[in-house]
């Protein structure tokens, strides 16, 4: 194991592994699901280079590979920018390396390349490159096969977006997930929202709760009291949310997001809670455009970080008092762009996430929901829509569907294998048929590549 | 024993009549679609359950149909075999919501699915069609409404809109068909006066649930949480346990409701199908509606609350709702054009065929009965 602390370094490391042909894997913070940081052979863990510089000039900010997505939001935000990161562990570079970022902010910032405006990479011979060169590797380029990696990478430029100071968030509950795919849409095409997303309610239950099994009780009260199937999140300022409401949508605002998340104790025990969805069969989640809706759930639910952390472990308690007692840790905008939404995710169990990129069509991700889910279900795999994310206006989106895995029962092990080979094959025929699926499989050691190329260039079919 | 074809059997006013039907020793069909989890049968299984009619099932059959297709969405064999057996039909099915944003379901449930249900009464030459309309498919100026074809005219939602133009389309097309027909036009339905039983809670039951909610966020509020909210919105308890929650509802006009129980309807209805009339339209309505005022009281006792004041005009523009009172209204927002409706209705045909057969005053005790029973059973619907 390896701690280079500069470009040159890595050169030399990476010239000394070629002359003795030991083998070598990068690492950011080993934290990627699909387990790809270790191998035979020499890790290179790259913490160590942490540089962190802004260009705000030039809307850019300049990382090396050791920096953590939460480092840089927060440096970036204290400036009043932000960035396009990944969960907060996750470093940035090996985000990119390993996916390309995928959040809910791709609506507005895309994906891959797009986040990017150069990049300096080590090659596996040692000899340097970046990706704003006009010879040298094409970086820019996707093939949709397994690729070896182009060496390391060892700073990128990323850019950086303004804010304004009315941004908010806001939650529409649907009956259907085709619902909620088809506003998604609407949303991304009509550019309300600079971050929108189809919310799968095991996906929000967890990102609400701060213990398992609150988050378990929050999940049947939205979907089995509250008869939600999805949740489409939006971000935006005031003029995006005044657009919502005109639009007639019922709304989760920032305020009652917020006494749900700090009533959530209250939440599964309330009586009249079964009553709501009988008096709004003529307009499901009607109730939630009553003035004063909020105030109302407040008188509920008495909300407050005290009331929360009854539900944590006594020795947690003082804990989360205070952590809830800060306005971020129920800032929908501020929990997002952080990318808090999905760390709590796999807090279960291991999850394996299915992603693709895909036409946002109800109808298709809709098949695929229903094929995942008939692979996953006889073999007892618990298995969930994740979440649903327009990019680019609207005309694809990412999707992410999570199969779940106890990594210490070795026949669940296999199963999800086993799961995972019919899931490819399924993958492999619909792709073959629409000629428009692209598999997050292959993005591996390909995330710095023009988003256009990934999401449109003609795939061989068949 | 007769043998009849319902549609809407699983629903609240097809379901009571499939039980005195049966009841009555007749046989009944129950045409009626698959849903989610549970099949047609078990769902009308569970309907003859609450009836208590659970070893009168070899009487009836369950067809699981779609309206809204040719041949109703069955083979050719099973269509054949359905029509086999001809059969009175009574036409109960309805998407019975109010919203705009349902008219696309509305139309296709309330009219399109029509078609295919009058072919169906041909192909089986059915020797009567009795459609269950409303009695709101008259125009709301309309002062005294008779037994009588609809006029256009214009409608307080998508449900009476769609119901006044199946009315035309069963008469139109049963009269091209010569098949005899009526069409039955009931109010609107509570319970059964007598029992208080019903297994379907909507309509005078939505407010009193509405209310039932508020008051519980409030009264626990006081109780446990030291009620500064409820306060800030001047709630409050009183000496005798009586919640103040003031609730302003303002209406345009002073006007009525028009209420009906469940046992009405049934032993109306059951007269009009024993003894059919050609073309005949029916009120199936009450001659003491009930007043805003009266209903307001009838919750303040039931519910032990104060506060509700009835007011007439527009609300004044400098009106802040409170919470409770924003909610309320939201929640009946389907409903308003009920509550200050002035419509009486003409029920001379009704009075022909079934004299003496007429539905109370809704009174307290009644309305009491019918509420303590929803209450008991958690408002939990059969469906
Ligand atoms: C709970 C959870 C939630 C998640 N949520 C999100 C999310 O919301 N959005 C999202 O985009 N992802 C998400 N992920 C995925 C995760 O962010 C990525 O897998 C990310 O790559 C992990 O970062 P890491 O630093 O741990 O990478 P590692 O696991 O250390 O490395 C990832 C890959 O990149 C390679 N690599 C690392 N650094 C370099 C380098 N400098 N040069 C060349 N190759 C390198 C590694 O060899 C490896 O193949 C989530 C993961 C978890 C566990
Ligand atoms: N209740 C009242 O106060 C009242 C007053 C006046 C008139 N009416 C009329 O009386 C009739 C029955 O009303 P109700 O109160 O009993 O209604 P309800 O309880 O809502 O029941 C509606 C019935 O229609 C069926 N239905 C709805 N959509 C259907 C579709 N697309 N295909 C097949 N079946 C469908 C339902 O079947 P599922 O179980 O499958 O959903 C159910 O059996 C309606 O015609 C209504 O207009 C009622």
């Amino acid at each position: 194991m390896v701690l280079p602390g500069s470009a040159a370094e890595v050169a030399a490391l990476l010239r000394l592994f070629q002359e003795a042909e030991i083998s070598w894997t990068a690492r950011g913070n080993g934290s990627n699901i699909l387990g790809f940081e270790l191998d035979e052979g020499a890790i290179i863990d790259l913490n160590r280079m942490r540089e962190l510089s802004f260009d705000e000039k030039n809307w850019s900010v300049r990382i090396g590979p050791g920096v953590s997505a939460f480092e840089l939001q927060r440096a970036a935000f204290a400036r009043g920018y932000r960035v396009h990161v990944a969960e907060p562990a996750a470093l940035v570079v090996a985000s990119f390396m390993c996916s390309g970022i995928l959040s809910l902010f791709a609506t507005s910032y895309g994906t891959s390349a797009e986040g990017v405006l150069d990049a300096r990479f080590v090659a596996p011979d040692g000899s340097a490159f970046s990706m704003n060169q006009k010879e040298g590797p094409n970086l820019f380029a996707f093939a949709p096969a397994p690729q070896s990696t182009p060496g390391i990478c060892v700073s990128a430029d990323l850019k950086l977006h303004p804010m304004t100071d009315d941004e908010e968030g806001a939650l529409i509950p649907c009956s259907t997930l085709a619902e909620g795919l088809e506003l998604a849409r609407e949303l991304a095409q009509r550019r309300i929202g600079f971050a929108v997303g189809v919310l799968g309610i095991e996906y929000v239950a967890s990102f609400m709760s701060p213990t398992q099994e609150l988050a378990g009780e929050v999940k049947s009260v939205l979907a089995d009291s509250l008869g939600m199937a999805c949740l489409v999140l939006v971000l935006g300022d005031s003029y995006a949310m005044g657009s919502l409401k005109q639009m007639g949508h019922p709304l989760i605002d920032q305020r009652l997001f917020r006494a749900l998340s700090l009533g959530l104790p209250d939440l599964a025990s309330a009586p009249w809670l079964d009553l709501l969805p009988q008096l709004s069969q003529d307009e499901p989640f009607g109730y939630l455009k009553a003035e004063g809706f909020a105030e109302l759930a407040e008188t509920a639910l008495a909300p407050s970080p005290e009331r929360l952390a009854q539900k944590v472990d006594p020795e947690l308690r003082e804990f989360h008092e205070k952590l809830y007692a800060r306005p971020e840790l129920t800032d929908l905008v501020w929990l997002n762009m952080f990318r808090i939404t999905s760390s709590r995710i796999g807090r279960e169990k291991h999850f394996f996430p299915i992603l693709l990129y895909l036409p946002l069509e109800a109808g298709l991700i809709e098949e695929l929901g229903a094929r995942f889910q008939a692979i996953a279900k006889p073999r007892g795999i618990k298995h969930e829509v994740g979440f649903v994310t327009p990019i680019d206006a609207g005309k694809r989106c990412i999707f992410e569907y999570d199969y779940y895995v106890d990594q210490c029962d070795a026949g669940e092990i296999a199963r999800v294998r086993e799961a995972i080979a019919e899931v490819a094959a399924v993958i492999d025929e619909v792709g073959a048929r629409t000629g428009t699926l692209r598999w997050m499989r292959y993005v591996l050691y390909q995330g710095f590549c023009r988003m256009e190329n990934l999401l449109y260039t003609e795939v061989p079919r068949g | 024993m007769t043998r009849f074809v319902l549609t809407g059997a699983t629903g609240f006013l097809g379901s009571h009549l499939m039980a005195e039907l049966l009841r009555d020793g007749h046989t009944v069909v129950a045409l009626g679609r698959g849903s989610g989890e549970s099949g047609l049968k078990e769902r009308i299984a569970r309907q003859l359950a609450w009836f208590g009619l659970d070893s009168e099932g070899d009487r009836v059959h369950c067809v699981e149909a779609e309206l809204l297709k040719p041949r109703l969405g069955l083979g050719q064999a099973a269509y054949r075999e359905l029509c086999s057996h001809p059969a009175t039909i009574v036409h109960l099915a309805s998407d019975t919501r109010f919203a705009p944003a349902n008219r696309a379901a509305s139309l296709a449930t309330n009219v399109e699915s029509l078609a295919a249900v009058l072919d169906f009464a041909r192909d089986s030459a059915a020797p009567f069609f009795h459609y269950v309309s409303t009695a709101y498919v008259a125009p709301a100026d309309c002062s005294l409404c008779r037994e009588e074809p609809v006029a256009h005219g214009s409608f307080a939602n998508i449900y009476e809109e769609t119901k006044a133009r199946a009315e035309l389309q069963v008469a139109q097309r049963c009269r091209e068909l010569g098949l005899p027909y009526s069409i039955l036009r009931p109010s609107i339905v509570y319970g059964d006066c007598r029992t208080g039983r019903s297994n379907s809670f909507t309509a005078l039951y939505h407010h009193v649930k509405a209310l039932e909610l508020i008051r519980g966020i409030y009264l626990n509020d006081l109780a446990s949480q030291g009620g500064a909210k409820s306060r800030a919105s001047g709630i409050a308890l009183g000496p005798d346990g009586t919640l103040k929650l003031p609730l302003r509802i303002f209406l345009p006009r002073k006007g009525h409701l028009n209420l009906i129980p469940i046992d009405f309807f049934v032993a109306a209805a059951t007269r009009i199908i024993a003894a059919p009339r050609p073309a005949a339209i029916y009120h199936l309505t009450s001659r003491t509606p009930s007043t805003m005022e009266e209903l307001a009281l009838f919750c303040e006792a039931f519910l032990g609350i104060a506060g509700i004041e009835i007011r007439y005009g527009e609300p004044p523009a400098s009106l802040r709702p409170n919470p409770a009172e924003a909610l309320f209204g939201k929640l009946i927002e389907p409903y308003r054009p009920y509550l200050s409706d002035t419509r009486s209705f003409d029920s001379t045909n009704l009075t022909a065929v079934a004299p003496g057969i007429a539905p109370p005053p809704l009174s307290y005790p009644i309305f009491e009965r019918c509420m303590r029973y929803a209450v008991e059973v958690n408002w939990a619907h059969t469906r």
